[in-house]
């Protein structure tokens, strides 16, 4: 089983995202389980959610601890985020980061929002930024087809996928390891 | 039938648009609402035949469903929490009247102080409303028990309500296979009934002397138990049609150390707790409650026979007594060798690993009576 954690702010599309994700999976022939965590979510406070994959019937039914990937839409949450220390995580972030020499976990950077921007997704201050981070996870990852990821978007998103599946392409180029 | 990946209360909503159903009356409640917003859409669009009734509170939403069902109607509603204990009054006239209503109640935690997260201390202090009550352990069971819910409580005249953990199931998205059209068949089914009818005026609700009263309840009861054997027989025939299994009781693995006994999502949990104690030479088996109301007395024997020791996992707590299941369990049967354990109240997680080490302790004679599973105690 694969436990896959995705960290922003409300008002990102975690848990559309987190969605999308289930159902690329699904996809992929996998059983899934997508639990976004809910409280007194609001626009600006923090928002989690997760999904876990496995070949088989997952029956695990409670909150994921520390998962073996994660998504960061927000680096302001970073030190609140768990991860496994073999794990891989997706950074959304314009700064030029380092990874320490000891880590052994596979890190990847790319800049969404510039990406978001660009493309006209949401506004400069809150940009739009969950598909151009599907589209960057899909190349992190390995282990889900691009063409997957592009039928979940359409099916979920009608009118609104053909920007959306560029802005995941655009990342999908853009991304790259630490 | 299709297979997509939706969260619990879709489940619920896509099972009630198949269902046939002539009115539905509710108020919205968290983590219960977007049963009743998707179900609102559905009739929106053409797509559900139904009457959707706006109301003011769920007493009130109780009290429609109340009307429509005497008038001859299937009617659907949803809540959770303090919605239900809202409804309480009223569910024991739906129930004293014979009226065949199906709920799905998102089981939440009762305030103070408020959570909106699982727990089932709602949904069993309705225990004694005359209720059918059925709780689904993963959103599959959750879509295909509202099936069974009209058609058990139809054949019994009995109202039922189909519970289901709170975002543990109602929010999680999951693989859930639906039908099209070939529930057709089962959920067309409707079974007779005495309803209100203005060319042959009948009273309901009349005053019942002593000796008109107990007659009155008894035949009640009785016509609950048989309720027990009717929702094993529609179960039959479900299987035939969709391959996939209920009983008032499930069972899995054999093993005769412990039997674990629990009730809702933390019997999907609890067949991991199974599996790694049979690996580790502990003899284990899960029983599952599926249905609690009627309460499946034999079937339960059955199950627990020859093991030596029961331990009951409860989402839910009687103040000044403990875990309502394993009371339940442990009176019914007579056990001497049964212990609870009450856990995860207002959603707070259960893992395997908590429950093994509960096993353990109780196998070991460590922990020799009913315990409250805190970590942080």
């Amino acid at each position: 089983m694969k436990e896959i954690g995705l960290h922003g702010r409300g008002g990102q599309g975690i848990v559309f995202s987190g969605e999308i994700l289930a159902n690329v999976y699904f996809f992929e022939g996998y059983r899934v389980l997508f639990m976004p965590s809910y409280g007194a979510e609001r626009r600006g406070s923090p928002s989690n959610a997760y999904v876990r994959i496995d070949k088989q019937k997952i029956y695990a039914r409670y909150a994921v601890s520390v998962p073996d990937a994660v998504v960061v839409f927000n680096m302001s949450l970073l030190s609140n985020i768990k991860l496994k220390e073999d794990g891989i995580a997706l950074l959304n972030t314009t700064e030029d980061i380092k990874k320490s020499s000891s880590s052994k976990a596979r890190i990847f950077v790319v800049d969404a929002n510039s990406i978001a921007t660009k493309l006209k997704l949401g506004t400069p201050a809150m940009p739009i930024i969950n598909t151009a981070l599907l589209g960057a996870f899909c190349k992190a990852m390995g282990d889900f087809s691009f063409d997957n990821l592009k039928r979940a978007i359409e099916e979920k998103m009608g009118s609104r996928a053909g920007i959306n599946i560029q802005a995941a392409e655009m990342a999908y180029e853009a991304v790259r390891e630490l | 039938m299709k297979t997509l990946v939706v969260g619990g209360n879709d489940a619920i909503a896509y099972a009630v648009s198949k269902s046939q159903v002539d009115v539905v009356s509710a108020y919205p409640i968290t983590p219960q609402t977007s049963i009743i917003e998707k179900i609102a859409g559905f009739i929106a669009a053409g797509q559900m035949h139904a009457k959707f009734i706006k109301v003011e509170s769920e007493h009130s939403a109780m009290a429609a469903c109340i009307g429509a069902s005497a008038a001859g109607g299937r009617v659907f509603t949803a809540t959770s929490a303090q919605g239900l204990l809202l409804m309480h009054e009223v569910l024991h006239w739906a129930a004293g009247a014979n009226l065949p209503i199906v709920m799905a109640n998102a089981n939440r935690a009762l305030a103070p102080p408020w959570s909106i997260w699982a727990e089932q201390t709602d949904s069993l202090s309705q225990r004694d409303t005359g209720w059918i009550q059925l709780y689904a352990s993963n959103s599959q069971e959750a879509y295909d028990l509202v099936f069974l819910a009209f058609r058990t409580a139809e054949e019994s005249l009995v109202p039922a309500m189909v519970c289901m953990d709170g975002f543990l199931l109602t929010h999680t998205k999951e693989p859930i296979t639906m039908f099209d059209d070939e529930i057709e068949p089962f959920i067309s089914k409707r079974t007779p009934r005495d309803i209100l009818d203005v060319s042959n005026p009948k009273a309901f609700g009349s005053l019942a002397f002593p000796k008109d009263y107990m007659p009155v309840k008894i035949k009640q009861h009785k016509g609950m138990l048989k309720a027990l054997d009717i929702f094993e027989e529609v179960a039959g025939q479900f299987n035939e049609i969709s391959d996939r299994s209920y009983s008032s009781i499930c069972q899995y693995g054999d093993g005769t150390d412990v039997a674990i006994v629990t009730m809702g999502s933390i019997a999907e949990t609890a067949h991991l707790a199974v599996d790694r104690l049979n690996n580790e030479g502990i003899k284990s088996r899960l029983v599952k409650i599926t249905m609690f109301r009627p309460f499946p007395k034999k079937r339960l024997a059955e199950a627990l026979k020859g093991v030596e020791h029961v331990v009951v996992f409860d989402r839910n707590i009687s103040h000044g007594k403990g875990g309502i299941i394993k009371d339940e369990v442990t009176g019914a049967l007579g056990l001497t060798n049964s212990i609870g354990f009450v856990c995860g109240l207002g959603g707070y997680d259960v893992t395997e690993e908590d429950m093994i080490k509960s096993v353990k302790g109780v196998l070991e004679g460590t922990i020799k009576e009913d315990t409250i599973l805190w970590s942080e105690a």
